[in-house]
């Protein structure tokens, strides 16, 4: 049965990236802090090679990647991530949430599409026995949470106060009720998986 | 040497307390609140705000005769502590242990840190900034 979960990295005082997020800083001033997990410990864009996650990092990771058979991000994601060079990362269907649908690019590893209720559906048949999982930005997982859509919500916190960028939550105003369902800790992170409780 | 510790009970978006100035969806479990007791167990001083002071007093009076253990634990740490309100407003502080300061003063806070033995807890998201 597939499921609709969504997964971001916050810094403690609840920022998805840094200030100044956009192409070519894709998180922003600071923010690379909040992916030492992704990448084992210290990186940044100006860098090369980055290096691979180990221990709770790799296993929240390899477990992400092994139920996931589609991939929903924001569009302003994808402009400050530059199309991640312009290949879907993912290996898997990847849709775009976007106003302008027009916009989409040729090459067809990324899939335009307007409106959250679109994108869902068509993830969900994308996804066939697997789960969808929506990578954000913030925008998109509030309004998928304010849509109720949204089964397993997992916050990765990354041991830093940014004191600035954008808030997973800003502008927010209903409550959820969460339930725990996992924790895993690592020196870059500390990983919680909720369930939604409806 | 002692260490400066700020410690709070948040929600996942990042508020301690709801708009109409509630936390009873904070209140720790049996658990939760026997790992806030181990980890209070080493605080000689609390440094609070006039709000957060009105809310922890309580555990001065609180008839602990009827209550599970790691309540009257938490009493126990909690009475034991010295306590420092910082406050323009009120007139006395009601529990022992206990002294009223008008303004923050950084610089007599290094001083404990430096010369206290046990450490020091900081309380309340405005007085902690």
């Amino acid at each position: 049965m597939t499921q609709v979960n969504a997964g971001i990295t916050t810094s403690l005082d609840g920022y998805i990236v840094g200030p100044n997020d956009g192409p070519g800083r894709g998180l922003g001033d600071g923010g690379e802090r909040l992916h030492y997990w992704v990448f084992g410990g210290p990186w940044s864009y100006d860098e090369e090679p980055r290096g691979e996650p180990t221990g709770a990092d790799k296993e929240v990771l390899d477990d992400a990647f092994a139920r996931v058979g589609a991939v929903v991000g924001g569009r302003n994601t994808y402009e400050a991530a530059e199309a991640w060079g312009g290949h879907n990362p993912f290996g898997m269907p990847f849709f775009i949430l976007t106003h302008r649908p027009e916009d989409a690019p040729a090459d067809d590893g990324f899939t335009f599409v307007n409106g959250l209720d679109e994108s869902i559906t068509r993830a969900r048949d994308a996804a066939g026995s697997k789960d969808v999982f929506i990578m954000g930005g913030a925008d998109v997982i509030r309004q998928a949470l304010r849509a109720g859509v949204v089964q397993e919500l997992s916050i990765s916190i990354a041991p830093v106060v940014l004191g600035g960028g954008k808030r997973l939550f800003d502008g927010f105003d209903q409550p959820v009720s969460l339930e725990h369902l996992r924790l895993l800790q690592s020196p870059f992170a500390t990983h919680i998986t909720y369930r939604v409780v409806r | 040497m002692a260490k400066l510790i700020y410690s709070a009970i948040m929600s996942l978006d990042g508020y301690v307390a709801d708009e109409e100035g509630n936390f009873d969806w904070a209140e720790p479990d049996e658990e939760v609140h026997a790992f806030v007791n181990d980890l209070e167990r080493n605080i000689g001083t609390y440094l609070y705000g006039r709000r957060m002071y009105e809310v922890m007093v309580a555990w001065e009076t609180m008839d602990l005769a009827d209550q599970p253990p790691f309540i009257q634990d938490f009493a126990k740490i909690w009475r034991a502590a010295d306590k420092i309100v910082y406050s323009k407003t009120l007139e006395t502080v009601s529990s022992d242990r206990a002294r009223l300061e008008r303004d923050f003063e950084p610089e007599d806070v290094r001083q404990l840190k430096a010369t206290g033995g046990r450490d020091i807890s900081v309380g309340g998201p405005d007085l902690a900034a």
